[in-house]
């Protein structure tokens, strides 16, 4: 599509009801200019503002339409800005102001990860401050993403991350619908009730931890995404995306660790009580007597590394709690490493190499003698 | 002269995928969590076979006109053949299957499943290719051409060449905030459409050069306002119209739409459904659309169902399909 010049220059009489396109940055002309000031994508303002320097580039290019004054920003016709709060990560909490247009969309292209490799060209203006705004503002995001999850009725039992390209937030894990749904058909319309209780609980405990953030909460999220501020966003098969934060990787994968793990878990867990590992078996010769088709006792035995499944997705939430199904993680074990005894032969000889081969790269953390 | 009706003898409870034929538009796959999966003819509006599985099927695909493949909750791996009306357990997984996809172009039935692997079948000698462990427990695929596209929890994508399965050929996120929940990729190949619970829907592309995903971008959809407060509901279900490259989603709110990806535009909106749209499938040549709608998928978690489980097959005019070409626009 055509991209809006008035929008450009901060003016442009449409609006929202603009046929060209509205975005922030002509990106042929960043590229042929070498400046990029894109952290003002985070507020919005680009053109309203008049505090901001206005870059020559824009003077340039667009000398033949002088006629739309370039100086009358605070017009009543200046409502380009609104387009742009789609694709920044904070416009997520104007969702129920934004006015949601029809027939335009606003590209994401800006906003993407190759950002961070433009962002560097840019002089430092005082690393400490900007760091501690995108904290601010990271830790602004979550808290109202929290706070609106409930009463938007979404699903639950989500991962989430505060914007595109950053890792998951600890503690909420992943849970499909048909997951959920496979519980009723194991066990009854009874006990599907109760566990499905307990699992709400400890899903709302922490998004509520996310949404009132303590001390402790801030200083643990940025921990988590340290290294992800730091480290190349595009180098994709990189250590930390590999055994980032997510719980999935805590599950082995492999069906030689699985029965491995399984032992383990089980002595080192004595609290865990029958309900976190009999969530995924079926329910052994329970009559059920509440008129479901199907009878849950037909189910085929699921084996044992799924078992240990659920109690594995909850290993990383904050181990405070007295509920049966929160395995207040491995306390003897360190989660974030694995032992050198748990792993297979070629897992051991992948970390012992000088590098990863492709292919057999492994899904588990490396023990921690092998780490530097 | 109605464009719309519903099938007879629809599965009893949810309804997990609907696919049609990839040969002809008269007949439909549906599996269903009341263990069955069906074949529909759909233009004398019968039931022509059903099996059964010993669990809810999660999903079901036909790897030619006379052969459909199906998981479900149990994992094991069952092959119908609608000539002679034979079952076989091809193989299992670990855990429940949860996708089963056909690659026409390598001739291979992929499975995935919440075991975290994927697992590749040969239709003809029933043999198990293949195991390769996912980044996390498999909720969606799509076939590309030669490749596999799989979503994982924790929002992963992975992009498998079936030609070359010794290693991930792209390991990306998702560029949503939350969990994926369907992926479909475009007919031409360049790249997919993502969709995630929280009403909103990302296209992407396969090619990682800058100047292709500067292209991709994200759109909110599926999303209800009431009293002030916006309902947000997971969007189930994409299908791509194969002649037009045009998408519809189907939503938790029960709604249908029709999506222009290059333009970026709707098409069009179909009436409200019933019960929340599970599951969604056009026929190959484009003329038809399958929606299945089953209260299971619906916004509440209680099982009770409030409504009942329908296929409706639909015939979709150009109007609601060909993507708009309006003059005096770039």
């Amino acid at each position: 599509m055509v991209i809006c010049k008035f929008y450009q220059q901060g003016n442009c009489k449409f609006g929202s009801r603009c046929y060209n396109e509205h975005v922030r940055y002509n990106s042929n002309e960043n590229r042929n200019r070498g400046q990029q000031r894109s952290q003002n994508d985070n507020y919005g303002n680009r053109g309203r503002n008049q505090n901001f320097v206005q870059p020559s580039r824009f003077d340039d290019s667009h000398r033949q339409h002088k006629s739309h004054t370039t100086e009358n920003y605070s017009s009543p016709f200046n409502r380009g800005g609104s387009n742009n709060t789609n694709f920044s990560s904070e416009s997520d909490k104007h969702h129920t102001q934004q006015s949601i247009d029809k027939f335009h969309w606003t590209s994401k292209s800006q906003s993407n990860r190759f950002n961070a490799l433009t962002e560097l060209e840019e002089p430092p203006l005082s690393s400490n401050t900007v760091q501690s705004e995108d904290h601010a503002a990271m830790f602004k995001t979550i808290s109202e993403d929290m706070a609106l999850w409930p009463s938007s009725k979404m699903w639950p039992f989500s991962c989430y991350s505060y914007a595109k390209e950053k890792n998951c937030v600890e503690g909420l894990a992943d849970i499909q619908p048909e997951e959920i749904r496979t519980l009723y058909y194991l066990h009854g319309l009874e006990r599907y009730r109760n566990i499905l209780d307990e699992v709400e609980l400890i899903y709302t405990k922490r998004k509520e931890e996310l949404r009132y953030m303590s001390e402790e909460t801030k200083s643990s999220l940025l921990s988590q995404q340290g290294l992800s501020i730091d480290s190349n966003p595009s180098a994709d098969l990189s250590i930390y995306s590999l055994y980032g934060p997510g719980t999935e990787f805590k599950s082995s994968s492999s069906k030689v660790a699985d029965v491995a793990a399984l032992p383990t878990q089980s002595t080192v867990n004595p609290t865990i009580t029958r309900t976190t590992t009999d969530l995924f078996k079926p329910a052994v010769a329970q009559p059920n007597t509440s008129a479901l088709p199907p009878p849950s006792s037909s189910f085929i035995q699921q084996p044992p590394p799924t078992g240990g499944a659920l109690g594995q997705i909850f290993k990383t939430v904050p181990a405070a709690e007295t509920k049966p199904l929160v395995s207040a993680s491995l306390t003897s074990k360190d989660a974030t490493y694995t032992d050198k005894t748990e792993l297979t032969a070629s897992e051991l000889q992948q970390f012992e190499s000088q590098s990863f081969t492709l292919g057999k790269i492994p899904m588990r953390p490396p023990p921690k003698d092998l780490c530097r | 002269m109605a464009n719309e009706f519903k099938l007879n003898n629809c599965p009893t409870d949810g309804i997990s995928s609907v696919k049609f034929s990839p040969s002809t538009s008269q007949f439909l796959l549906a599996s269903s969590w009341d263990m069955s999966v069906r074949l529909y003819d759909v233009t004398e509006n019968s039931q022509r076979f059903k099996y059964e599985h010993k669990s809810p099927v999660l999903d079901c695909c036909f790897s030619d006109s006379v052969h459909s493949w199906s998981g479900g909750l149990d994992g094991s791996v069952m092959m119908y053949d609608l000539n002679t009306g034979r079952e076989t357990v091809v193989g299992r997984h670990n855990n429940s299957i949860r996708c089963v996809e056909y690659c026409s172009d390598t001739n291979v039935v992929v499975t995935g499943s919440w075991d975290q692997t994927i697992k590749l079948w040969d239709p003809r000698s029933h043999n198990n290719i293949g195991s390769y462990s996912q980044p996390g427990k498999v909720f969606t695929m799509s076939v590309c051409g030669d490749h596999i596209i799989v979503g994982t929890c924790g929002k992963s994508v992975v992009v498998w060449d079936l030609r070359n399965m010794g290693y991930v050929e792209q390991r990306r996120e998702s560029s949503l905030k939350y969990q994926t929940r369907c992926i479909k990729s475009f007919p031409n190949k360049q790249g997919y459409v993502l969709s995630s619970i929280e009403g909103r829907v990302a296209v992407e592309y396969l090619d990682p050069s800058v100047e292709v995903q500067k292209k991709k971008y994200a759109f909110k959809c599926h999303r209800i306002k009431e009293n002030g407060i916006e309902h947000i509901y997971s969007v189930h279900a994409i299908a791509f119209h194969q002649r037009y490259s045009t998408f519809a989603t189907g939503g938790a709110d029960g709604y249908v739409n029709m999506w222009d990806g290059f333009n970026k535009k709707r098409l069009c909106q179909f009436h409200l459904f019933p019960a929340a749209v599970s599951s969604l499938a056009f026929s190959n040549d484009g003329s038809m659309l399958a929606v299945a709608s089953s209260p299971l998928y619906g916004a509440e978690l209680s099982p009770s169902s409030n409504g009942e489980d329908a296929i409706y097959i639909r015939h979709v005019t150009d109007a609601e399909t060909k993507p708009k070409t309006s003059s005096g626009l770039a």
